[in-house]
C-alpha cells in the first residue's frame, strides 16, 4: 500500500489550513523509514561482497542517521535510543576503527530487522520485544568497544590496497575568476567546516603568479584538504558548485592508493611537491607516498613532459569528481521526479481510460454512417490520442521486477546459512516491467520456488564436490518479454528432478495409475499436482505438499502458466509465463454463428481463408495441413454448441492460427471482422472455472463479445488431438 | 612610508588591504623588494583584509625567496591572523614581542 503525499488537498485549501494530521505524518515517516531500511539491507548485502566500499558504508550510516533524526521530530525515544547505538557503531566503521566482517554484517542485519519492528509498530512500542532489544543493544555496544582498541589492528583486516586515511581528501583549485564572481574563499572553507572538521589543509601556492605579473582580481588559490565528515561526496562537491572553472577532486575515506596516484597525476603541480603536501597533511603515509611517486617516476620523462605541457597550456577542466557528482545528482533528481500515487486512484484512472476506449469505438462505428470525411478524420485523430492515452495509462501500472527480485537476495543469503549450503543468486532482467497487480502476486510463488530449489535442488557442499560441481550452487532468475507475455525462469544447477521417483510417489498417492503412460514432461509436471511431495522430511521451508500446487494455482489465477524441465544431476528449470497486460488488449474480432469473439492479437499468427477442398478436409477431421504442418483445429461452433439458423456454405470458412508457448492451434470461425481494442471485463463469479475465456468486452456496436483465452484453447486442442491419437491407436491395436 | 637604507627597508601598510588596493600595493611591494636584502612589512595598522591581499602576501613571499631577500611580516592584526589561519596559508609571521605562539600555520 502506498500513500499519497501532497502539500495541500483542495478541500483543505478551502478551509484555509493545509497541515496534515499527526497520524498522516507518522505514516509518511514509517513508509520512508521502511524504504531507508530496505536500502540499508541492500547495501549490507552488497557490503558482504565488497567490504571496503566506503560509499556503501556511508549509505548504511546515513540511513540510520536519517531515521534517527526523523524519529527525533516525533519524539519516538525508543527508536532514537536504539538507532543511536547502531549509528555509533556505524560511525566507527566509517572512520576505519572497526573492520567490516561477516559478524558485523550479520549483527547489523539483525539490528536493521529490529529497527523495522520498531518502525512498524509506531506510534506504539512493539509488544514483547524487550529481550531482543536488550540483547541487540548489548551486542552492538560490545562490538563497538571490542573493535576500537587499536586502529592498526583494525587496519590489518582492511583492504591492503586502501589508504589508511579515514577522512575525505579534497583537492581544489579555484578558477581565475573566482573573485570576479564574487566568491570569498574564506566562506568556501567555512562551508566545508560546516560539513565536518578540516583536520589539515595546505594552501597550494604554485599557481600564484609572480609578483610583477600578479593580477589583483585573478584568483590563483588552491588547497589540499583533509576533511573528516559525515556528509557525502555530493554535499562536499556542492560547496564549489557554482565557481566557474574550479577543479575539485574528492577522494572519500579509505580510497585506494591508485586513486591518489591518479590524483597526483591529474593535478597540475609537480608530483614530488604534491606528494610532499599529501604527506605533510597526513593524507598519505611515508610508505604510501613512496609507492605513489615511484610509479610516476617509472613512467619518467614522458609524464614530466605531459605535466609541463599541461601546466603551460590552459588545461582542460578535468572535473572528474564533479562530473561524476553531477551524474549522480542527476540520477538522484530523476529519482525525486517520482510521485507517490495511491494504487486505488491509478486503478480508477485505468478503468476510466478503458471506458473511454469503449466509447471511442462506439463513436467510430456510428460516424461510419455519416460518410463525412472531416468527421471521420477528427475521429481518427481522437482514436490515435486515445491509443496514446491507453498506452500511457497502462504503463503507469507497470513496475520493474527489480524491486521484487531484490527481496530474494536476503532470503537466499539467510536460507543458505540455515541449510549450511553455499548458494548464490544471479538475477537478470531486473528492469523487465510487469503490471503492478501481477508483481504483487507473483512475489510469493517465486519465493517458494526459490526456496524449493535451495532446499531440494542444490546439494550440500560435500555432495556437490564429490559430483565434480563447484561448491557454491547457483540459482539463476531471469525475466524477459516474449510476444505479449512475460517469461520468468528459475533455474538451478542442483541435483535435478528424479522422474522415476516422482512417478512412483504419484502412484502411491493415487495421482496416476501404474499403466498410465506419461511423457517425461508430464511426469515432472506431477509435482504441481495437489497433495504431492517428495521430501522425506517435511522441512519448515517446503515439502508439505501444499507448496507447488498453490504456486501453480496462484500463477494460473494471473492467467499464466508454469512448467518444469530437468536433467537428473544437472539441475532444474521452472518457466513461468504471464500475460503482459490485464486491462486492455488489442484483439481480433471474429464471428461464429451469431456470436462474436475476440482473439488477443498477440497470440495470432495468421488467418487462413479455406479453399473448398480444405473445407472438405476439415469437415472430415479435426486438423489442417497448413504448408505441411499439422495444425490441430478447434471448431468453435461445435465446441461452444452454437446453434445458428443458417448453417450455409459461408460458414466455417476461416481458420485463425494462434500460438502460445511454442504450440499452435487453429480456431475455426465463420467470419473475420478485423482489429478491435477490447477492454477486458472480468466474467462474473457465475462463470468462474470455465475454460476458454479470459473475460468479455463490449464492442462498438454494443454487442457483447467473449474474449478468448488462447492458452486454454490450445491446451484443449492439443489434448483432444492426443486423445484422438490415443483412441485411434487403441482402435488400430484392437483391429489387429 | 619607505625608508630606503642599504641593509633593510620597511613599509607600513595602513587602511584597507583588499582586492581594490592590491594592484597598487603590488607595485609598492615590488618596489620595496628591490631596495634591500631584508625587508619588513608592518601590518599593525591594516584595516580590512581579504583573500586577494593574502594572495599578494604569498606572491611577495615567493618573490622574496626567489630573490633571496629576507621578508618579515610584522605585527599582524587579529584580522590578518584569522585570515591566514582560515585559508591555511604557510606564511611566517612575526608577532609583537612577548606573544606566546609562533604564528605560522
Amino acid at each position: 500500500m502506498s500513500i499519497y503525499r501532497w502539500n495541500c488537498q483542495p478541500d483543505q485549501q478551502m478551509r484555509g489550513r493545509s497541515d496534515m494530521s499527526f497520524d498522516e505524518n507518522i505514516q509518511i515517516f514509517v513508509t520512508e523509514s521502511q524504504e531507508l531500511l530496505e536500502d540499508m539491507e541492500q547495501a549490507l548485502l552488497a557490503l558482504e561482497r565488497a567490504p571496503n566500499d566506503a560509499d556503501l558504508i556511508d549509505r548504511i550510516f546515513r540511513a540510520a542517521h536519517t531515521i534517527k533524526g526523523s524519529a527525533g521530530l516525533f519524539g519516538f525515544d525508543h527508536v532514537i535510543s536504539f538507532t543511536h547505538v547502531v549509528e555509533n557503531l556505524l560511525d566507527d566503521v566509517r572512520n576505519c576503527l572497526l573492520p567490516v566482517n561477516d559478524d558485523l554484517i550479520s549483527l547489523l542485519m539483525r539490528a536493521k530487522d529490529y529497527m523495522g519492528v520498531l518502525v512498524g509498530a509506531l506510534p506504539d512500542e512493539p509488544v514483547g520485544s524487550g529481550e531482543e532489544r536488550q540483547e541487540l543493544m548489548g551486542m552492538l555496544e560490545a562490538f563497538q568497544s571490542g573493535g576500537s582498541t587499536s586502529v592498526s589492528a583494525a587496519m590489518v583486516e582492511v583492504d591492503p590496497d586502501a589508504v589508511v586515511c579515514g577522512a575525505f581528501h579534497i583537492s581544489v583549485r579555484l578558477g581565475t575568476d573566482t573573485f570576479r564572481q564574487g566568491f570569498a574563499p574564506v566562506l568556501l572553507l567555512e562551508q566545508l567546516q560546516d560539513l565536518g572538521t578540516i583536520e589539515q589543509a595546505h594552501l597550494v601556492t604554485e599557481a600564484i603568479a609572480p609578483l610583477s605579473e600578479l593580477d589583483a582580481e585573478d584568483c590563483y588559490l588552491g588547497w589540499e584538504i583533509v576533511l573528516k565528515s559525515s556528509a557525502d561526496k555530493q554535499q562536499i562537491a556542492r560547496v564549489f558548485e557554482f565557481i566557474e572553472n574550479a577543479r575539485v577532486h574528492i577522494l572519500p575515506p579509505q580510497s585506494k592508493l591508485e586513486d591518489y596516484k591518479e590524483l597526483i597525476n591529474q593535478l597540475p603541480e609537480d608530483d614530488a611537491v604534491l606528494g610532499q603536501i599529501l604527506f605533510d597533511i597526513g593524507t598519505l603515509t611515508a610508505d604510501e607516498l613512496q609507492q605513489a611517486l615511484n610509479q610516476q617516476q617509472e613512467v619518467g620523462g614522458l609524464m614530466g613532459d605531459i605535466l609541463v605541457a599541461q601546466a603551460s597550456v590552459q588545461p582542460d577542466v578535468i572535473n572528474t569528481a564533479l562530473q561524476k557528482q553531477e551524474k549522480v545528482r542527476e540520477a538522484k533528481q530523476a529519482q525525486s521526479n517520482f510521485v507517490r500515487v495511491d494504487a486505488g486512484k491509478l486503478d480508477k484512472l485505468v478503468n476510466l481510460v478503458g471506458e473511454l476506449v469503449i466509447s471511442g469505438a462506439k463513436v467510430t462505428e456510428l460516424t461510419g454512417a455519416f460518410n463525412d470525411d472531416a468527421l471521420e478524420e477528427s475521429i481518427e485523430e481522437m482514436t490515435v490520442a486515445l491509443e496514446d492515452m491507453r498506452e500511457t495509462a497502462l504503463s503507469l501500472r507497470m513496475v520493474p521486477m527489480g524491486s521484487t527480485f531484490n527481496r530474494f537476495h536476503r532470503v537466499v543469503r539467510d536460507t543458505a546459512k540455515e541449510l549450511e549450503k553455499k548458494i548464490s543468486l544471479k538475477v537478470s532482467g531486473a528492469d523487465t516491467e510487469l503490471d503492478k497487480t501481477v508483481i504483487d502476486q507473483i512475489g510469493d510463488p517465486l519465493m517458494h520456488l526459490i526456496r524449493n530449489a535451495m532446499d531440494h535442488g542444490i546439494e550440500a557442499p560435500a555432495e556437490r564436490a564429490s559430483a565434480g560441481k563447484p561448491e557454491a550452487g547457483v540459482i539463476q532468475l531471469d525475466a524477459y518479454h516474449e510476444t505479449g507475455s512475460i517469461v520468468i525462469k528459475i533455474s538451478d544447477d542442483g541435483r535435478g528432478l528424479d522422474a522415476e521417483r516422482i512417478r512412483s510417489i504419484a502412484e502411491q498417492r493415487g495421482l496416476v495409475t501404474p499403466d498410465q503412460s506419461l511423457t517425461k514432461g508430464e511426469t515432472l509436471r506431477l509435482i504441481f499436482a495437489p497433495g504431492f511431495s517428495t521430501a522425506e522430511t517435511v522441512s519448515n521451508l517446503s515439502g508439505r505438499g501444499v507448496g507447488m500446487d498453490v504456486v501453480r494455482r496462484n500463477i494460473e489465477s494471473l492467467r499464466g502458466s508454469v512448467d518444469v524441465t530437468s536433467e537428473a544431476g544437472l539441475g532444474a528449470l521452472i518457466t513461468i509465463r504471464l500475460p503482459l497486460t490485464l486491462a486492455i488488449i488489442d484483439g481480433f474480432h471474429v464471428a461464429v454463428g451469431g456470436g462474436s469473439f475476440i482473439i488477443p492479437l498477440d497470440t495470432m499468427v495468421e488467418c487462413v481463408t479455406l479453399t473448398p477442398a480444405q473445407r472438405d478436409e476439415v469437415e472430415a477431421r479435426n486438423y489442417l495441413n497448413l504448408r505441411d504442418e499439422v495444425l490441430p483445429l478447434i471448431d468453435l461452433r461445435a465446441s461452444f454448441e452454437i446453434n445458428s439458423a443458417s448453417a450455409d456454405d459461408s460458414s466455417r470458412q476461416n481458420v485463425v492460427v494462434v500460438q502460445f508457448a511454442g504450440k499452435k492451434a487453429g480456431l475455426l470461425v465463420d467470419a473475420l471482422h478485423g482489429d478491435a481494442q477490447a477492454v477486458i471485463k472480468p466474467l462474473g463469479d457465475v462463470f468462474q472455472g470455465i475454460k476458454g475465456f479470459a473475460g468479455f468486452t463490449i464492442l462498438g456496436s454494443g454487442q457483447v463479445a467473449l474474449i478468448m483465452d488462447v492458452p486454454d484453447m490450445i491446451k484443449l486442442a492439443v489434448k483432444n488431438d492426443g486423445h484422438r491419437y490415443q483412441s485411434k491407436k487403441m482402435a488400430e491395436t484392437a483391429i489387429q | 612610508m619607505t625608508e630606503p637604507t642599504q641593509d633593510f627597508a620597511q613599509l607600513t601598510l595602513t587602511g584597507d588591504c583588499t582586492i581594490y588596493e592590491v594592484a597598487d600595493l603590488s607595485l609598492q611591494l615590488g618596489e620595496l623588494l628591490r631596495q634591500a636584502p631584508s625587508i619588513t612589512l608592518d601590518l599593525a595598522s591594516v584595516e580590512r583584509v581579504d583573500a586577494s591581499f593574502l594572495q599578494l602576501l604569498v606572491a611577495l613571499h615567493k618573490e622574496a625567496d626567489r630573490t633571496s631577500t629576507q621578508l618579515h611580516l610584522r605585527n599582524p592584526t587579529d584580522d590578518v591572523k584569522v585570515l591566514i589561519e582560515s585559508l591555511h596559508v604557510d606564511l611566517p609571521l612575526e608577532l609583537p614581542a612577548g606573544s606566546a605562539d609562533a604564528g605560522a600555520q
